[in-house]
């Protein structure tokens, strides 16, 4: 067998050890890739922005704890924006875990800026039915959650008293790793006007894109570059900043790799148009 | 055939139920959005029991695996599963206990299975991106270009890369990407009602 | 008071056009579907497993929800090609293992399967435990891969909608070997499942999977209809855009899903 020919039948366990080696890379030695900041997560951040203090945001956690890795920086972010703003938070979700997810990364954020729950936030948990439940929770929430994550009397919590349907709320951010955002694009945002803003996991950016150009998503953050463009827009590098290089260079040795495998290719057929 | 096997029962109810969620969309009735309202609650509620049917099939499964001794994972999945959910009634899901499982046990686990995309899309990419054709040549160039936008570092190691990946994504993909939807959404739209009108039934012959 | 009406302007059509269709194709008015590939080699993949003595893996994937989601139709979708399958493999006597993301999915998998085994003529072999639940997302993906690790199934049929698993499940799947056929909406994962399976349908084959494998004749009638709609939506588009530009704005007014 050519050199040629074992390079196009490379071992993936060498591609796999390859790509390991050179994500942990950065995280030892830290190498400060410089990064552009896009229109969209200057537009996100502007539109969080024009919120005033005491508005209400409904902020979904359709993630699960999978990708904390992707998107971990940018609820942090957001949770910092928001508490800095004073705006109220109501949180829910369509993923069981999202409700952890928003227990160990947004709430540790509100805590600390004084948010007292069930006055400035709450977290209603998951609740099952997907694009059903989007579409009952914009009409009544406390009918579709009696009670909260931690199961107080839902009708109890000064905050949704006051915030139980879609006229209550300024804006809807949704975390996604699913299709959360077009369930809100069409039950909150073509329903009833309500904005809603996006934060999908890389590999569904280009998904959600057409609803960001349609108008029916207000803004959106690109994955995790998005969530590290972000931290830096509200001054505020944190996890997503941390993994940027780690990102960068996943993605050099994916094109690193194609590079490899079209010269294995194009120079073994080149070798047997000579023979 | 006895009236609960009969066809057109099940037919009926799901024209029904439709009919009344579409029409409370297409009209600001207040009676119909009230109706739509409440067949969306139940279905929550259905779906919610259907997850116990999920978990009595997991832990049978399970259990007949660890009966004959077929394999030990079935002992940890059915111990993880139920142990969890003990956790979670007993403690409440938010207590300190059932966080600490989350933390330490589901998220790493989670984060595990979900970085393996990272390494298989270096094994699927190297087995298939390859140039063997004028068409696949110009995927390879166009997908070079949307990875090279997408990296944080792509406009430093190719200058321009950036207005020229938006381009390829704003325009070229995103052309194809709604015609790509419209066409599946007016497919699911049809699909749906041969469903609901009981055509589609899974025929084994051809 | 209505409202929407453009919206509903348009879904009158498509239901009429169903309806209509769906009658013109009982009474043989229909034209023939072209042939699709993805759907032709399913004999061969059921085929295969049985020479080799192995099974296959069938799911309709985790993607974005249940049958309480838009992704209900292609969960659907697969199932209606899971009877096809079930029919093969319980002809051929190779185990069919039908893995489901969504407990609402079960009973109308099982229920599919003992079907398709009881007019095979084989209905002793099938059992409820032919299909597997495992919730959703990553636990859905690593309970599938480490199954295919264990078993290494020589077909592997992912027929539904696949988000973030795509990969993961039709990776494996090549890696163990299996002869994999895929079809699923979502344009972002899709082209994952052509790097690394065999067969791919694309676009709306996956929605006449039903009338070509079963023939049925108000189904193959039935295709009409997605046609007249496109051509519909193809005319909305072109005028919509060629009156947008001379800045009249009344149809993509009439047409936006908030509008009245």
């Amino acid at each position: 067998m050519s050199a040629l020919e074992r390079l196009a039948k490379m071992d993936r366990r060498v591609m796999y050890w390859a790509m390991l080696l050179l994500i942990a890379l950065p995280y030892a030695v830290p190498l400060g890739l410089p990064m552009q900041i896009s229109t969209y997560s200057t537009e996100f951040k502007t539109t969080i922005d024009a919120l005033a203090p005491g508005d209400v945001v409904l902020v979904s956690m359709d993630i699960g704890l999978g990708s904390v890795s992707e998107l971990g920086g940018g609820i942090i972010a957001l949770a910092k924006q928001l508490s800095a703003q004073g705006v109220k938070v109501v949180a829910v979700s369509t993923v069981a875990e999202g409700s952890l997810v928003f227990d160990q990364y947004f709430r540790p954020v509100l805590t600390s800026a004084g948010y007292g729950y069930g006055v400035d936030y709450v977290n209603l948990g998951y609740a099952a039915g997907d694009e059903t439940m989007i579409a009952s929770i914009a009409e009544n929430m406390r009918e579709v959650y009696s009670r909260d994550y931690a199961g107080n009397d839902a009708a109890s919590l000064p905050l949704l008293q006051a915030a139980d349907d879609y006229s209550a709320y300024r804006l809807v951010v949704t975390f996604d790793a699913g299709t959360a955002t077009g369930f809100y694009a069409r039950q909150w945002q073509a329903k009833y006007g309500t904005p809603v803003l996006s934060v999908p996991t890389a590999v569904n950016f280009s998904y959600f894109y057409p609803l960001y150009q349609a108008g029916s998503v207000e803004a959106i953050l690109n994955g995790p570059r998005g969530c590290a463009e972000y931290e830096q827009l509200i001054g505020a590098p944190g996890l997503a900043n941390q993994g940027i290089d780690a990102l960068s260079m996943g993605q050099l040795v994916v094109i690193a790799f194609i590079v490899l495998g079209n010269v294995a290719f194009v120079g073994e057929r080149l070798r047997r148009r000579k023979q | 055939m006895s009236l609960i096997n009969r066809r057109e029962i099940p037919i009926a109810i799901g024209v029904a139920a439709c009919t009344l969620v579409i029409a409370s969309y297409f009209t600001d009735n207040a009676s119909l959005a009230s109706a739509s309202g409440s067949l969306q609650l139940w279905g929550i509620i259905i779906a919610g029991f259907a997850t116990l049917l999920g978990l009595f099939s997991y832990v049978a499964y399970n259990g007949r695996q660890i009966v004959k001794k077929r394999s030990v994972y079935s002992g940890v999945a059915v111990a993880s599963a139920l142990g969890t959910i003990a956790i979670g009634l007993a403690l409440s899901p938010s207590s300190s206990q059932y966080s600490w499982l989350t933390s330490n046990i589901l998220t790493p686990l989670s984060m595990s299975v979900g970085s393996f995309i990272g390494f298989f899309i270096v094994s699927a990419a190297f087995r298939t991106f390859r140039a063997r054709s004028l068409e696949a040549g110009i995927v390879l160039a166009a997908a070079a270009m949307i990875m090279l936008k997408n990296m944080p570092v792509g406009e430093y190691l190719l200058p321009g890369v950036l207005p020229l990946g938006n381009w390829l994504n704003d325009i070229v993909s995103l052309g194809g990407n709604r015609g790509f939807t419209i066409a599946f959404a007016v497919g699911a739209i049809i699909a749906g009602v041969r469903q609901i009108l009981g055509f589609e039934r899974g025929r084994v012959a051809k | 008071m209505i409202q929407r009406i453009g919206v509903l302007a348009l879904l009158i059509f498509i239901l009429a056009a169903t309806l209509v269709s769906l009658y013109a194709g009982s009474k043989g008015r229909y034209r023939e579907l072209r042939r699709i590939p993805g759907l032709e080699v399913i004999k061969e993949a059921v085929g295969r497993s049985a020479e080799m003595g192995r099974g296959v893996i069938f799911s309709t994937g985790s993607g974005s929800g249940g049958l309480n989601s838009d992704s209900a139709p292609y969960h659907l979708a697969g199932l209606n090609t899971l009877g096809y399958v079930a029919n093969l493999a319980a002809t051929a006597q190779t185990p069919l293992t039908f893995v489901s993301a969504y407990p609402e999915l079960m009973p109308l998998a099982q229920d599919t399967m003992r079907d398709a085994y009881t007019v095979a003529g084989e209905p002793e072999a099938y059992s409820d435990a032919a299909v597997q639940y495992y919730g959703k997302g990553w636990g859905y993906a690593s309970a599938c891969m480490g199954r295919m690790e264990e078993e290494r199934p020589a077909a592997a049929l992912w027929l539904g909608i696949f988000w973030s698993e795509a990969l993961l499940l039709s990776e494996t799947g090549n890696a163990v070997g299996a002869f994999q056929i895929a079809g699923q909406p979502d344009s972002v994962n899709l082209p994952f499942q052509i790097a690394s399976c065999d067969y791919v349908l694309i676009g709306e084959e996956m929605f006449v999977t039903g009338a070509y494998l079963s023939g049925d004749k108000a189904l193959l009638g039935s295709v009409f209809a997605a046609e007249a709609t496109k051509v519909l939506v193809i005319t909305l588009v072109v005028g919509g855009a060629i009156l947008s530009t001379i800045s009249v704005a009344w149809l993509s007014q009439l047409l936006i899903a908030g509008g009245v």
